[in-house]
């Protein structure tokens, strides 16, 4: 599983860079002229649906949309359903519901003229609700003397909220005209959580696996987005021989 | 094509790689887990005296190894977390035909679960605690001469359970 996430990454990669060199600016007299599109951008994640596909532990999507409200920044909102099955050694664990996410991006990557890709930094706060499933567990225990029987429960725990804040790193291409493709990175701080009596929230929709030792949470994703053009902003660009 | 764009391109394809490594969780082995039951062996005739057991191994019910112990008074034992009851025969003398001597205990408690996190789950805790030495026929038989519950629930192994006098 681990290398086929890392093959998917790797292919996905190499196939933005081949997309890179698009360029539809055009030369009027002795300066580039292009409209830039504002507007609002639509997608999907399509790491979660390839997930759903190929890990039996797993099923979720994610719809997203973000507004450019000027050059460099972006409204942004994802709304999504995760549902998953935590499975080691010692625990069964299911856990299901949905989450939004609100923040905003901020574009740092200055384009050639006509283009209109991305290199982003964000900020969302996300909020959780689900419910989680205690299925099974064993004792722990270092003696082998008797071997702990599979204890079955089906212990639900229900009415479960989570928020926290969530820091995002991304790029994105157009690949054809107003079809965007992206990848980025998510790290989470929980800053809320429902406390579980004598148990732990183990996977939270949206925010993803939590751990142990910290808040701390990570994620990935990769998306596909389409571009619905609201207004245009007419840019130019002098032709510099000299540059 | 755009190198700014490329090389920034190309460290988030790195942190791509570096999130895709999900790290399985290990119990340390520092961890309190399912705590064993602590057994004191004190001299019948000076009951706050230790007194070691000589050769002293013991065989869990429904198992057939004789675990080895040597001369001790004092023993760390597992409490079986799939029924309310542990049985053990201890055996003194062990290496010696002529005095060997088997002696049956059994331990009755209630388990309750605790949650200790995601990398060791749950352990069994046991609360009261009740111990019985089966009486042979005649008492004289058994080199146990009396079994004292010293705590009523088992929660760690800070302190002495169950104490023993011979």
């Amino acid at each position: 599983m681990l290398k086929m996430n890392k093959i998917h990454t790797f292919l996905f990669c190499i196939n933005l860079f081949l997309f890179l060199g698009i360029d539809n600016a055009h030369a009027q007299n002795d300066s580039l002229v292009y409209n830039e599109r504002f507007g609002l951008y639509l997608g999907a994640d399509l790491f979660k649906l390839a997930r759903t596909s190929y890990d039996d532990n797993y099923s979720g999507f994610e719809i997203n949309g973000d507004y450019r409200l000027n050059d460099n920044i972006h409204i942004a909102a994802e709304i999504g359903n995760d549902n998953y099955t935590f499975e080691e050694s010692n625990l069964l664990v299911e856990s299901s519901g949905s989450y939004i996410k609100l923040g905003a991006n901020k574009n740092f990557y200055t384009n050639w003229i006509g283009m209109q890709n991305m290199i982003y930094g964000g900020f969302r706060v996300g909020l959780s609700s689900y419910s989680q499933t205690l299925k099974q567990f064993n004792f722990y225990t270092i003696d082998n003397t008797f071997e702990p029987e599979i204890q079955v429960v089906d212990r639900e725990f229900n009415n479960l909220s989570a928020i926290w804040t969530e820091l995002q790193f991304g790029f994105r291409v157009e690949l054809l005209k107003n079809v965007f493709a992206g990848a980025h990175v998510q790290l989470k701080v929980l800053v809320n959580e429902t406390d579980l009596q004598n148990f732990d929230n183990i996977y939270i929709p949206g925010f993803n696996i939590t751990n142990d030792f910290n808040a701390l949470g990570a994620g990935w994703g990769y998306s596909i987005r389409y571009l619905i053009p609201l207004r245009t902003k007419r840019k130019t660009q002098a032709i510099n021989p000299g540059k | 094509m755009n190198k700014n764009f490329v090389k920034h391109s190309a460290l988030l394809f790195l942190l791509c790689l570096f999130f895709s490594c999900e790290r399985d969780d290990i119990c340390p082995p520092t961890t309190p887990t399912t705590p064993f039951l602590i057994i004191e062996f004190f001299d019948v005739a000076q009951s706050d005296e230790n007194k070691a057991v000589q050769g002293l191994s013991y065989i869990a019910e429904g198992t057939t190894d004789t675990i080895p112990l040597g001369n001790t008074d004092s023993i760390a034992i597992p409490l079986n977390t799939n029924l309310n009851t542990t049985r053990y025969q201890l055996i003194r003398n062990t290496n010696n035909p002529d005095f060997i001597n088997a002696d049956e205990v059994e331990f009755i408690y209630q388990i309750s679960e605790v949650y200790i996190n995601r990398a060791c789950g749950f352990k069994a805790e046991f609360r009261d605690l009740s111990a019985i030495r089966q009486a042979e026929n005649p008492l004289t038989n058994n080199w146990i001469r009396s079994v004292i519950t010293e705590q009523i629930n088992v929660e760690n192994e800070q302190n002495t359970h169950v104490s023993i006098l011979h």
